[in-house]
């Protein structure tokens, strides 16, 4: 359970790459479907805040996923998908369509996997537990990968908050509360005119 | 000097004896002690500079900014995945300071069976105590131990297990427990702190934010490196060329035989990318009666090498055990379980306790390269490493009811919980599967493999590319095997090793 367990894995370890989906046939299966799904957002409820990244859909199933697999009150799901929305606003681009195809397959693979005829969002709290349970004990490799993703963001998009802490006895961060110096001086970086003028005088 | 790459404006070209890739453990070495033989060198780093004021102690903040871009590098079916920090000072800069040298064993081993008599423990010993002097290696104190070290020392006492107070490279710890997110009190002997301003100060220029895009060559010899700035004061991407005489390649094993494929060098052995050891570690929670806060203090004050075998014939087998721990976010993500469980278990937060498992991995995994894009890891573990890691999962619950565990949690997605000392038939039953459970690696190893036989190797004994003269390789990419230990001190000792042969062959080099 080291700190960097996760220190990619919070923001890129499932996400990022483009093998996550890309494992296996499962993988390629499940790509494949992804890539076939709609992508629009007509029947999604407005937001009440404004979004940098994430779609009204794509909200929807990041804040319904984070709040059913870490078991939080649905009134935590805007302020987690919030913050989600501004950390995936700030990744690189490939690691923003990976998370988008992610949660199009969330939202979609009920039909695939389960033969529901709803998608993720509009099934009841205990259908969404039993479906995303359903990622995390699957047999198929690169479900689970989904599910691993789906984890991390929702640990980062709520445990990352000062508002978690509490409730799980975390302290937070010694800085601005503790004071404790440094005596050593970083170095001053220099601009290009002075590296230059360094390799000159050689 | 260290470059503000915010001034860039325009592509650049600088000259240099020596041109170093990378400002890990190996590069910052090698810049530092040709720097002091009066070379002029130009270190490339891929990750910003990033000073201590910077490293403020919040995950979501700290994660993105000093750990590689694309994250980790996650093995084709995500049975493991390569985490690696990405900043000046590379990997030294976030790591948990623990400075293990290498085993005599590992040494004979190499000296032996890959024709390198110039690597065994006695060779090496000036190159290794020079180092520890350098970073101020010194032993952890039994005061020192946080909760949950002493958690894991209890436990071995108690079952008779072999184990240390390890050495580290810190100087001064206030115990903040920050060392994964980089020590914002400067209390490590990292390279930021340590290496890197002797470079500068003998005169290197260090130039961040750089993606080293090809390694130049010209008659086969190497004659420089391509690059492109990540950030500039315009926004655009400028080219920086840098011509030297002699190339040092030290990026790390994932991007170091990236770089050497990219750049279209020969490789006669066909040996790059391969040979790939991770040291995968996996991770076992336990539930303490008391409030232990192991976030808290120096993470890992103990090792227990009870069941690290070593000897000189063989590669030797087995694994360390040593305490880990995490801060919410990470460890949220890496706890077991769903739901109402999951986030039960996160409230029993300050009672947990961790044991790590470090694999002594004989299984042999490979880089597949693509012109687009990072390499894919191809990696399995076979059957003898899941044999230990199964064995180590039994182990590592064992210690943690010795020590008074209530209950051990497994590293699977869902929580398997084991209630009772002995009950550990669930593992076997589990088995190891892909994902699941998870395991990470902090110390990739083994893709440009030395040895004597330019047949079977990339590298020699000093370092130096078979195939390429004036190419040297100054990274964990070097090792044949596993090291079976935390490989720091072993990369920051071979690449002395490798700068002291450049140095001792100036006039071939460099022709002064």
């Amino acid at each position: 359970m080291r700190d960097r367990a996760t220190a990619l894995g919070a923001l890129q370890f499932d996400l990022t790459r483009r093998e996550m989906l890309r494992t296996g046939f499962g993988g390629v299966l499940l790509l494949s479907f992804g890539a076939l799904l709609p992508s629009g957002c007509a029947r999604y409820s407005p937001i009440g805040r404004p979004l940098k990244f994430l779609s009204r859909k794509e909200f929807a199933v990041v804040t319904r996923a984070a709040v059913r697999i870490l078991g939080l009150p649905d009134e935590r799901g805007d302020e987690i998908g919030g913050f989600i929305d501004a950390l995936l606003a700030d990744l690189p681009p490939t690691t923003q369509n990976q998370a988008r195809l992610m949660l199009r397959v969330v939202e979609h693979g009920t039909h695939l996997f389960d033969l529901k005829p709803r998608r993720f969002t509009r099934l009841s709290p205990a259908d969404q537990d039993a479906y995303l349970r359903g990622w995390m004990e699957s047999s198929l490799g690169a479900r689970r990968i989904v599910f691993r993703a789906l984890k991390t963001l929702a640990a980062l998009g709520y445990y990352a908050q000062p508002s978690a802490w509490e409730p799980i006895g975390y302290d937070g961060p010694w800085l601005g509360r503790i004071e404790i110096g440094s005596s050593f001086t970083h170095e001053e970086p220099v601009p290009l005119a002075a590296v230059r003028a360094r390799v000159r005088n050689r | 000097m260290i470059l503000d790459t915010a001034t860039v404006d325009s592509d650049v070209t600088l000259t240099s004896d020596v041109c170093v890739i990378g400002s890990g453990a190996g590069g910052a070495v090698v810049a530092r002690e040709l720097a002091e033989a009066g070379r002029s060198v130009v270190v490339i780093e891929d990750g910003p500079y990033v000073r201590s004021a910077e490293f403020v102690q919040r995950e979501d903040v700290m994660y993105p900014r000093i750990y590689r871009e694309g994250g980790t590098t996650a093995s084709a079916e995500y049975t493991v995945l390569v985490s690696q920090g990405r900043l000046v000072g590379g990997s030294t800069v976030p790591s948990f300071c623990l400075s293990i040298r290498p085993p005599h064993a590992i040494l004979a081993y190499w000296a032996r069976n890959f024709a390198l008599p110039g690597v065994g423990y006695e060779a090496i010993y000036p190159h290794l105590r020079k180092v520890e002097k350098q970073i101020g290696v010194r032993r952890i104190t039994a005061e020192q131990m946080n909760a949950n070290s002493a958690k894991l020392l209890l436990g071995a006492e108690q079952l008779g297990y072999r184990g240390y107070l390890p050495f580290h490279n810190r100087n001064g710890c206030v115990d903040s427990g920050y060392c994964a997110l980089g020590c914002t009190y400067d209390r490590k002997g990292d390279m930021l702190t340590t290496y890197i301003p002797a470079a500068s100060r003998a005169g290197a220029v260090i130039v961040p934010d750089c993606e080293a895009r090809q390694i130049v060559t010209h008659g086969g010899r190497a004659v420089g490196v391509d690059g492109l700035f990540n950030r500039s004061r315009t926004g655009a991407r400028y080219a920086l060329k840098v011509r030297a005489k002699v190339v040092v390649l030290a990026a790390g094993a994932i991007n170091s035989p990236r770089l050497w494929q990219a750049s279209r060098l020969p490789d006669p052995a066909d040996a790059v990318g391969r040979n790939l050891r991770l040291q995968p570690n996996v991770v076992v929670s336990a539930l303490y009666p008391e409030v232990i806060t192991a976030w808290r203090g120096i993470p890992q004050g103990y090792v227990v090498d009870e069941f690290l075998r070593l000897d000189e014939h063989s590669a030797g087998h087995g694994y360390l055990l040593i305490p880990t721990f995490a801060f919410p976010v990470a460890a949220a993500s890496v706890l077991p379980g769903y739901g109402e469980q999951h986030r039960q278990l996160m409230e029993l937060y300050p009672r947990l306790g961790a044991i790590g498992i470090s694999l002594h991995d004989h299984s042999r995994g490979r880089l597949e390269f693509s012109d687009d894009a990072p390499p894919t890891v191809a990696y399995r573990l076979g059957t003898m490493d899941q044999e230990q890691l199964l064995d180590a999962m039994v182990q590592a619950s064992e210690l943690s009811f010795a020590a008074g565990a209530e209950n051990v949690f497994l590293p699977y997605n869902d929580i398997v919980t084991i209630s009772r000392r002995g009950a550990y038939q669930s593992i076997r039953e589990r088995g190891i599967r892909a994902n699941d459970p998870l395991f990470i690696s902090y110390q990739p190893q083994g893709t440009m493999r030395m040895g004597g036989n330019p047949r079977q190797s990339v590298v020699d004994a000093a370092g130096e590319a078979h195939a390429i003269r004036n190419l040297f390789v100054a990274d964990a990419s070097i090792f044949p095997t596993s090291v079976a230990v935390p490989p720091q001190l072993a990369v920051m000792t071979f690449a002395t090793r490798t700068a002291e042969h450049i140095v001792a062959n100036a006039a071939g080099y460099f022709g002064t």
